[in-house]
Formats: structure tokens, C-alpha cells, sequence
């Protein structure tokens, strides 16, 4: 590398401290980039505002909807099962002893639940000692 | 007002204060982008771009060094990165020939300008190299990493800058009596 020479730490000493003036309307562009951005800042403030209020509105119509609709189940439970599409798994935690009628009144005594719920049904309305004397007559099996 | 008072009323928007920080120091800093842009045009947008973040960025100064050299800094990275998008650094060596007829025939008091014109007439690479570090004080390693460039290709194209510029100064005698 060569060494530093006279001539360039000259050159050195005086480019280090060189000065310019700029144009006169380089401040006044540099205040309109500056208002540019002044103006993009209130935008995006107005922006942010008014996503944060839809969706408070959103939520309000969500908790609003959901407190008319879920406190008012008008439906009978023939028309959910239709609904589920006769599904026992999706509405059997649900509706236990709606279903457990039902497979009585149609007399479908073994699909799902077994015999013990067309008989707990039969006895639902008796005191212990006659459900016990029925259950007695069905035999063992239906106690387990 | 001092240097404190200028950054605090910066700090706040204040318009005025703005303008007094620009007023003291476009002129230094419209200087060192001239070091390194040739035209007027591009080296005063590039002023303005400066401005603009140093007025902006101004909360990430934390005083612990000089407010001016920060502010060159941000000034010589927007200088680099303007010429970085015209220009490819990987390219190493740059030829370029000279037109000392363009020189100009400078009285002793156009002497800073005409070391300017001088530096203008070396290739971009040349002459950003030679600012970086001749000017700048910064080490190879560093202007290699500011312009993504070996170490080995700054130190080359240093030697081929001073070279240069001593031929120049010395076919210039008369007009830059150093």
C-alpha cells in the first residue's frame, strides 16, 4: 500500500471540512416530506381507531346474538336427533332419557343403549322397592 | 440554544428548532454528500432524505457520542445507498479516462472546490473508497462491509484512487497549488 503523501493528506485536510450551501427550497421540500409523513401518522392513527371500534361492535353483535339465540332453544329433541341425523353418538350425552323413550315408545329396545334403559325408563316413576321387584322379574342381567 | 435544546425541541416536532439545526448544519453535511455524488441535484435529495431520518430517528440518539458525527453517519449510509442502487461495487477495478482539459483553471480561493472536482473526476468506486477511508477515518474492514466488498478489493482500489489523484494534481500543478 502506498503511504499517504503530502498531496493526499492535503487533499484530506481540506475535503474533510468542505462545505455547501444547499438550494433555498431544499428546507421547503424537506418540510413537505416531513408533513407528508405528519399526515400518513393521522392516518393510520384514525385507522387503528376505527378498527379497534368495529371490533368492539363485532363483538357485541357476537355476545348479543349468542345470549338471544342459545337461552331460547325452541326445538324438540325428535327434531335435533333429525337434525344430528339419528346419530346416538352426537346427542346420547344430550338427551339420555329423551332417547331412551323414544327407542321405548318404537319399541327399539337393543339398538344402542340396551335393554337397562327401556327398563330404567319403565321404572323411572316407581319407588326403589318396585323398581327392584321389577327388575327382579327381568332377572340378574339387567342390574349390571 | 445549545446542542441540547436544539435535540429536545427536535424531539418535539418544533418546526423552528428544525430549522435551526438545518440551518447550522446542511452545509457540512450537504458538503460530505457532495464528496461523494457528483451531481448537485442528487447530492441535495439526498440531504433532504438525511434530514428526514435524523429528524425522524432522533430518539435513537442516546448523547453518548457527537450529535454531528451521528448525524454524518446517517448521511454518508444514505450517500452509499444511493449509490449502491446506481451503481455495483463488485465490479473492482474501474477505468476512466480523464478529461484534464474539463479541469478548471481555480484561483487559491476556489481551492476546496476544485480538490471536489478533482474527486469527481475519479470512478465512483475510487472515490467512495478513498472518502470512506482517506476522509471518513473508516478502516478497510469497515468500508468492505459497508459496501459489501472484499477487504483485499478496498485496499486495491485505495492505491488506485491516490494514484490517480496524484496524477491528477500533478498534470493540475498550476490550478491546485497544494
Amino acid at each position: 500500500m502506498l503511504n499517504m503523501g503530502k498531496d493526499i493528506e492535503n487533499i484530506r485536510a481540506h475535503l474533510r471540512y468542505y462545505r455547501e450551501d444547499p438550494s433555498e427550497k431544499s428546507w421547503s421540500n424537506l418540510v413537505r416530506r416531513l408533513d407528508q409523513d405528519k399526515g400518513k401518522i393521522k392516518l393510520s392513527i384514525v385507522i387503528r381507531y376505527f378498527s379497534i371500534a368495529a371490533s368492539i361492535v363485532l363483538l357485541l353483535g357476537l355476545m348479543t346474538w349468542f345470549l338471544i339465540y342459545s337461552g331460547n332453544d325452541t326445538k324438540s329433541w325428535e327434531e335435533k336427533l333429525s337434525i344430528a341425523g339419528y346419530n346416538p353418538e352426537f346427542t346420547v350425552y344430550q338427551h339420555v332419557p329423551k332417547i331412551n323413550a323414544w327407542y321405548v315408545l318404537h319399541d327399539w329396545s337393543r339398538i344402542y343403549e340396551g335393554d337397562i334403559h327401556k327398563h330404567f325408563i319403565v321404572t323411572e316413576n316407581q319407588s326403589d322397592d318396585q323398581r327392584y321387584e321389577y327388575l327382579q322379574e327381568k332377572g340378574d342381567s339387567v342390574r349390571q | 440554544m445549545t446542542e441540547r435544546e436544539i435535540i429536545r425541541g427536535c424531539l418535539a416536532n418544533d418546526r423552528k428548532v428544525q430549522k435551526k439545526l438545518y440551518d447550522l448544519y446542511s452545509p457540512v453535511l450537504m458538503g460530505l454528500c457532495r464528496r461523494y455524488i457528483t451531481k448537485k441535484e442528487d447530492a441535495e435529495e439526498i440531504l433532504i432524505e438525511s434530514f428526514y431520518k435524523i429528524f425522524s430517528n432522533i430518539r435513537q440518539f442516546k448523547g453518548k457520542g457527537s450529535f454531528e458525527g451521528w448525524m454524518k453517519r446517517i448521511t454518508v449510509n444514505e450517500s452509499l445507498m444511493f449509490l449502491r442502487k446506481k451503481y455495483n461495487f463488485n465490479v473492482g477495478l474501474e477505468s476512466s479516462q480523464v478529461d484534464l482539459k474539463t479541469m478548471p483553471a481555480a484561483e487559491q480561493r476556489l481551492f476546496e472546490n476544485d480538490i471536489l472536482q478533482l474527486l469527481d473526476h475519479l470512478p465512483t468506486g475510487y472515490r467512495t473508497i478513498f472518502n470512506l477511508y482517506v476522509i471518513e477515518g473508516y478502516t478497510h474492514r469497515e468500508v468492505a462491509e459497508k459496501l459489501n466488498i472484499s477487504i483485499n478489493t478496498s485496499k486495491s482500489q485505495l492505491i488506485h484512487a491516490k494514484r490517480r489523484l496524484r496524477e491528477l494534481i500533478k498534470k493540475n500543478e498550476p490550478a491546485i497549488a497544494c
